[in-house]
């Protein structure tokens, strides 16, 4: 009798640690694909394992990791940001122009930065309190930010490349350690903290999770909004502000609608819910390295441009499948 | 009754063994349904009577096991190849599409075409052939979203119907039905039956199971209990075998209130834009106060008024402890002591991809707060010791609810209701898709709360529960409170009739009670 109540025992237990590691492999799976990358990587690209070519990669990569890390907030709450990448835009330009304006870049970076509080605010109130679709509301304000962005620029651009304290924060490094991935690190630090540890963080996962049953709590759904668009915008000017600080050039930016898709595609890449309510912030830091990642394997393997465009695509592609699958609890 | 159980089966399962994981949901059951009849399928939640019907149609494959239909085996690889075949089920979720109408409902997948384009008139003629057929009274040109809940489910039933369904298999179908429509149903059953279409009735009501089955069928703990002719057999019986043993009494003794105990709940005059008269109420410490009525009169938006979760839509006074409210907000609510319930736990009141702790102290995460910040520690002990106190098993904190069973979830729901200990409790439907061992449990609850002197409000269809768990019963009408009654002195035929609005002599009643 002892021996097969042992027995049964043990075999329960076996099954137990087989479905959580089945579990795990599915929470963690965006961890061991980056991890996997890295390993391949190094075994085949001579240039690829150097603490320069890392930093490197987290220096090109901080305006894409600073949006996302915002676009969290908003994706969390059940909404899209879709005026990011105008955002930032918008930021950049802005914080050049007050510099130019004032003739200080301190209060020109520190204006770029702190606009991205009411722009979000702006896109908060929309959708919290107006109720609107947060997808086609932040379509119309990008391409209004984006007008205003050129409308601030006039057209030309605003050249402070010879003002060794603007471009300071987007291009100085600490020995190898670019200035930009402390910053990255820093806000990652903060709105993980925001996120997990406080009352703010709770809510916007309970209105991305059951909106009605949110209400019903006593949580202002209009005020979670307001704070996630914010947060979002904030991140995203900030992301604008280390752009135009690298090169000292206050222009329109280029790739913004790139950047806002990449940064949503980063955070569901990561694991956090396209839905809301199921997430967290170190999800979305291992969903850009993966994009940065990849970019970079690609580029030292000398990949032709096409190639790299159909590569990222597809292991976007796998990411979202395996995400779905394993949300839908078949994996 | 002249053919015995089992001889001819338009569909018959066995052997059928389903595991989810390590948990065997299904071992080893069998069941035989006999064209042309109602055959109720009774057990606790988590007695794996969803499971069977998912399994019968097609939605789940078995592990083991064999399913025949009309003698010859099938493996249903899908819900589409059942059928096929003529078995269908009808979820509590109905599967309507809602933004359709009845008439493209009812033919959904086989819209009658002509080159690629549907053609409205054949549409038209199917639709009005069907309903000949059948005797439904319904619109086909009403939008499905717009119906009432009883009506989308004859939609689906005429549906099933539509595609030529032998058997038909109904999950709880009543549980969000008043009485009336309930009864609706109930003829609609009986009509399927004496048409030659075979019915699985699935009920945690089981006066009703017995009254409308031929045969029934208990399950307990995903096993085959027996099966036994509804004739000749009682509650009682049914009871015995879902639960294993004996059944207790069902209510716990209410104690009475105080003549001293103050009025904590006062209501004066509250209305709903747009309505003549308001609703004049007051509950006093250690009372509760039910309201009893059919669907969409009014109930559960008084609730929601006075929770301040009806918006601007409210006019009129609440007092808590005499002290005017201002319920403008469910936050407005919950800080003058006002807790709600929620008639729907899924949609309006838990965060079932969250974890139990999250979810038991989302209406007051204030009281963890530091500088913005949640005190994890404390926050953690009180939920888990509310988790407890409710009877949650297993409590685990960090698990996610949505995993747990419909009785587990409710009382997920009352630990996050009640955390915070509230003056004034309203609690609408708190037993909805709860099986019979949980409902005792939160009965208890209940009853325990209004001994510490909490005012409560009680909504629920079911008169048995609003009668026994209420000092005086309210019966409400068109949004008004038409009559009063106290709870132990009121028959089911009094209170009905109040909520129709008909005498209580009137043979509808008569019939319906």
């Amino acid at each position: 009798m002892s021996t097969i109540a042992g027995g049964e025992v043990r075999r329960t237990t076996d099954v137990a640690v087989g479905d959580r590691a089945l579990a795990a492999l599915r929470d963690y799976s965006v961890v061991a694909i980056v991890v996997g990358l890295f390993v391949v990587m190094s075994l085949t690209a001579d240039n690829f394992f150097s603490m320069r070519n890392f930093m490197n990669i987290l220096d090109a990569n901080a305006p894409l990791m600073l949006v996302a890390l915002g676009t969290t907030f908003v994706i969390m709450a059940g909404a899209f940001d879709l005026s990011t990448g105008q955002i930032l835009s918008l930021g950049g330009v802005l914080s050049a122009w007050f510099a130019f304006k004032v003739g200080s870049p301190v209060a020109g970076l520190a204006f770029g930065i702190a606009m991205g509080i009411p722009i979000g605010l702006l896109n908060g109130v929309l959708v919290g309190a107006l109720r609107l679709n947060s997808f086609l509301t932040t379509l119309a304000t990008g391409l209004v930010f984006g007008g205003v962005a050129l409308l601030v620029v006039q057209g030309a651009s605003i050249d402070l490349s010879a003002d060794s304290t603007f471009v300071w924060l987007g291009s100085h490094r600490f020995g190898v350690v670019p200035v930009t991935a402390i910053i990255s690190l820093i806000v990652f630090l903060v709105f993980w903290a925001v996120l997990s540890l406080t009352v703010f963080g709770r809510q916007v996962q309970a209105v991305g999770s059951n909106p009605e049953a949110a209400r019903l709590s006593g949580i202002s759904i209009a005020k979670v909004m307001m704070g996630a668009f914010m947060l979002g915008g904030l991140a995203a000017s900030l992301a604008g502000v280390l752009l135009v600080s690298k090169t000292g050039v206050g222009n329109t930016y280029g790739g913004a609608s790139t950047l806002t898709l990449n940064a949503i595609a980063a955070v569901v890449i990561g694991g956090t819910s396209i839905t809301g309510g199921r997430g967290a912030m170190w999800r979305t830091v291992f969903g850009v390295l993966l994009l940065a990642l990849l970019q970079n394997a690609l580029n030292l393997l000398n990949f032709e441009p096409f190639w790299q465009q159909i590569v990222s695509g597809l292991v976007i592609l796998a990411a979202i499948v395996v995400n779905t699958l394993g949300s839908r609890g078949k994996v | 009754m002249t053919t015995a159980v089992g001889t001819a089966s338009v569909l018959e399962a066995e052997g059928i063994v389903k595991s989810f994981g390590r948990h065997r949901a299904l071992d080893d059951v069998g069941i035989t349904i006999r064209p042309g009849t109602v055959h109720g399928l009774v057990g606790e939640n988590g007695a794996g009577k969803s499971t069977l019907s998912k399994i019968l149609s097609g939605v789940m494959r078995p592990d083991e096991g064999v399913v025949r239909v009309s003698g010859a085996d099938v493996a249903f690889s899908s819900p589409g190849a059942a059928l096929a075949a003529g078995i269908t089920i009808m979820q509590q979720e109905l599967s309507l599409a809602t933004d359709l109408t009845v008439r493209e409902n009812v033919l959904l997948g086989r819209h009658p075409s002509r080159f690629g384009f549907v053609s409205e008139r054949r549409m038209r003629r199917d639709f009005d052939e069907i309903i000949e057929r059948t005797g439904f009274e319904l619109d086909g040109g009403t939008r499905v979203e717009a119906l009432p809940l009883a009506k989308q489910q004859e939609v689906e039933i005429l549906r099933a119907l539509a595609r030529g369904a032998r058997v038909i298999i109904m999950d709880e179908p009543t549980a969000a039905l008043s009485a009336q429509d309930g009864e609706r149903l109930h003829a609609i059953v009986r009509s399927l039956r004496d048409s030659g279409v075979a019915v699985i009735y699935i009920s945690h009501f089981l006066d009703e199971v017995l009254a409308l089955s031929d045969d029934v069928t208990i399950m307990r703990n995903g096993r085959h209990v027996r099966t036994l002719e509804a004739e000749g057999a009682t509650v009682d019986d049914l009871v015995e075998g879902m639960l294993g043993r004996v059944q207790e009494e069902n209510f716990p003794e209410l104690a009475p209130v105080r003549d001293d105990a103050p009025v904590v709940l006062e209501l004066r005059d509250v209305r709903r834009r747009g309505q003549t008269d308001g609703v004049n109420l007051s509950v006093r410490a250690g009372e509760i106060v039910g309201l009893f009525g059919l669907v969409g009169s009014g109930r559960s938006e008084l609730a929601l008024a006075i929770f301040g979760a009806d918006g601007r839509h409210t006019s009129g006074e609440v007092l808590v402890d005499g002290e005017p409210a201002r319920l403008s907000s469910p936050a407005a609510a919950l800080d003058n002591g006002v807790a709600l319930l929620p008639e729907s736990r899924k949609d309006q009141g838990l965060f079932l991809g969250m974890s139990q702790r999250r979810n038991a102290t989302m209406t007051c995460l204030s009281d963890f707060d530091t500088m913005g910040v949640v005190r994890s520690a404390a926050e953690r002990k009180a939920a888990v010791s509310e988790l407890h106190a409710m009877g949650v098993d297993p409590v685990a904190p960090n698990g996610e609810v949505g995993v747990l069973s419909g009785g587990n979830q409710q009382k997920v729901l009352f630990a996050k209701t009640l955390l915070r200990r509230p003056r004034v409790l309203l609690l609408d439907e708190p037993t909805r898709g709860v099986d019979v061992g949980a409902r005792r449990a939160i009965y208890d609850i209940v009853a325990d709360l209004v001994a510490e002197g909490m005012a409560v409000v009680l909504i629920s269809s079911e008169f048995d529960e609003v009668v026994n768990m209420s000092h005086r019963l309210c019966v409400m009408r068109e949004g008004r409170i038409v009559k009063e009654f106290a709870s132990q002195d009121v028959s089911h035929a009094a209170a009905l009739a109040a909520a129709f609005g008909v005498s209580e002599s009137s043979t509808f009643i008569k019939e319906v009670t």
